[in-house]
């Protein structure tokens, strides 16, 4: 069975390519065995959790082991919730924080340091710096800068110019906004150098060519800059959708998903289930649900680049 | 002459939208101070707390607390410094990460190497259908498989063993980046495919010329990735916090989380910077080639 395949295939190859099937055949299998531990891996850290996660949310579990079907009864138990709610709104205030917060720095960042002569490489270093921390490192820098009392940097900061300490993380109503400034903080870096790498690639005749026209400061911003930044901004715009919808190490590490749960995220939710309640059915429903939403911005996501890429 | 002259000089200097003409007139000069003086601003938010690290893990816990802060340190004390170093384990907990780090490299460097190459170069029957796989589910959200993949780990199917308390799940995962394949494949795209066609002309095999050809072509994207590796791998938590519970196997990120209880903020001051110096050591010897790196293939982290 296995030859008769093999000898249509190679029929096949020979017929389309015009070259001798043994060459062809030997080509395939090298490549065929180069590719097979990226499948491998492929396999077992992507496509069958992914597969397993959307099953096993079917079933009652007990620990890690299938009990019985339930169908959607974990769903159900997990929307109905009485903090789903409030996970579901917070998931979305991350959302909507990182986008008031982190979406248009960057592209004015970037703007500037375009127009930078001199020491354009260390403001390059002093912006990207905070990108090469470790996440972990990060997230307790940032615990401690938050510090309530008197102890924390920021309240220091407050107390000399006369302002009593203030709660931060413990703000139940603020706190996603401070998480969320500490992580624009880490991970803008990347997105200006995004930016930046869109802004340099303009080509410099279209300026020269607006000025004999006599266009202004605003007019070169309006009809040059940003028509090449935008399809870049698009796609920054979804793939930070997509991160920050899934936030969970800094409310897991900063917060504890505290005060109150104002913090707790969808992740850390399914997170919070597995770990601490031991109740991986609910977890993997949890997973499921903030899959599906993600799903309806993964599509945008990817019609847009095949737009872009055409 | 003298025209291109200027021109050539315009080319070289000016990136923006402000001309060199333009920064004659003093209206303009006044726009690029505040250009830079707002950028300054910036790289102090950027560079600030980083240094406030630095500046805090000398300082005794007196002078910590002190309000308002010191910049430069009065207080000295490098027994401090040795002393956490002693209390965190910390040449333990650097030789797990370096254990992890050198697994994580040599993964991401022979397999996603090896699969940018055959998604470039050899493109052998079905390898398209391949790459399209790995990026479409590669871009949908991890939120679904991390519970499950942490279930697989527990015991892993067909083998049936359990890989937590291992560092073979924290390698498996650097085996499989679409980041580093998209990396080395338009890396490959650059190398014009003659020169494999001619060494196949000589008789040299498909892997043969991997190795002998390719690879020692391929020096500036290996350093690229094993850059991203290195850094990457260093800075990972959320895994080996959730797969390593034994704390004599836990690499630094961890240890940098669990000991916060034990240690007053000063002294926790110096197990950050002990965390830090490497990861920046790295990038400000590196720099040119990290930030590259970020724009070829996309925003990570």
């Amino acid at each position: 069975m296995i030859s008769c395949t093999d000898s249509v295939q190679r029929t096949f190859i020979h017929k389309k390519r015009k070259k001798g099937v043994g060459t062809i055949f030997k080509q395939n299998i090298t490549g065929w065995l180069m590719l097979l531990p990226t499948v491998i891996f492929a396999y077992f850290i992507i496509w069958r959790p992914t597969f397993v996660g959307f099953y096993d949310s079917l079933f009652k579990m007990n620990g890690s082991a299938l009990v019985s079907f339930t169908g959607l009864k974990n769903y159900i138990d997990v929307i109905t919730d009485t903090n789903f709610v409030t996970v579901l709104g917070n998931t979305f205030k991350y959302t909507f924080w990182s986008l008031v917060i982190g979406f248009v720095p960057p592209v004015f960042i970037a703007m500037l340091l375009n127009e930078v002569r001199k020491g354009k490489d260390f403001f390059r270093i002093g912006v990207y710096l905070p990108v090469v921390l470790p996440g972990i490192a990060v997230y307790m820098l940032w615990y401690y800068m938050y510090l309530p009392g008197t102890s924390g940097l920021l309240n220091t900061f407050l107390g000399k110019v006369g302002i009593s300490p203030y709660t931060w993380l413990q703000d139940q109503n603020l706190a996603i906004v401070w998480i969320i400034i500490s992580m624009t903080w880490h991970s803008m870096g990347g997105t200006v150098l995004m930016y930046l790498a869109t802004l340099q690639g303009i080509n410099r005749e279209l300026y020269e060519a607006a000025e004999i026209d006599g266009a202004k400061i605003r007019h070169k911003i309006r009809y040059i800059m940003l028509p090449h930044i935008y399809p870049v901004a698009l796609l920054l715009l979804i793939r930070q959708i997509i991160g920050v919808f899934q936030v969970m190490e800094q409310p897991l590490t900063m917060t504890g998903g505290g005060p109150n749960g104002a913090t707790t995220s969808l992740a850390l939710l399914a997170y919070k289930y597995a770990f601490e309640y031991y109740k991986f059915d609910k977890a993997m429903a949890t997973g499921v649900i903030t899959f599906l939403i993600l799903c309806v911005l993964t599509g945008a996501y990817l019609v847009i680049e095949k737009k872009l890429n055409d | 002459m003298r025209l291109r002259k200027k021109k050539a000089l315009q080319e070289n200097t000016a990136t923006g939208i402000i001309s060199d003409v333009d920064l004659r007139s003093p209206a303009y000069k006044i726009v690029y101070g505040c250009i830079i003086a707002i950028l300054i601003v910036i790289c102090i938010f950027t560079i600030f707390p980083t240094l406030w690290i630095f500046m805090s893990a000398f300082k005794d816990m007196k002078e910590f607390l002190s309000v308002p802060p010191t910049i430069i340190p009065k207080s000295f004390e490098p027994g401090k410094v040795i002393e956490v170093w002693k209390i965190a384990r910390f040449g333990t907990h650097l030789k797990n990460s370096a254990i992890i780090i050198a697994g994580v490299l040599i993964c991401s460097v022979v397999f996603n190497g090896m699969a940018g190459y055959v998604f470039s170069k050899l493109k052998p029957l079905g390898s398209g259908l391949v790459y399209k796989l790995i990026f479409f589910t590669m871009l949908l959200p991890t939120s679904m498989n991390l519970i499950p993949l942490y279930a697989e780990f527990v015991k892993f199917p067909i083998l049936g063993i359990n890989l937590t308390g291992t560092y073979i799940p924290l390698w498996m995962m650097g085996a499989i980046s679409a980041f580093n394949i998209l990396l080395f494949r338009s890396f490959f795209n650059s190398i014009p495919t003659s020169i494999i066609e001619a060494a196949r002309m000589d008789g040299a095999s498909d892997f043969g010329i991997f190795i002998k050809i390719i690879l020692p072509l391929s020096k500036p994207i290996v350093m690229v990735v094993s850059i991203f590796a290195i850094t990457g791998a260093w800075g990972d938590f959320l895994w080996p916090f959730m797969i390593l519970k034994n704390e004599m196997l836990q690499p630094v990120s961890v240890m940098l989380y669990n000991i916060q209880a034990q240690l007053s903020a000063d002294k926790y001051m110096v197990v950050m910077m002990f965390s830090i110096v490497p990861p920046l050591i790295i990038f400000l010897c590196l720099s040119k080639q990290i930030m590259g790196g970020v724009t070829i293939g996309g925003v990570k982290g």
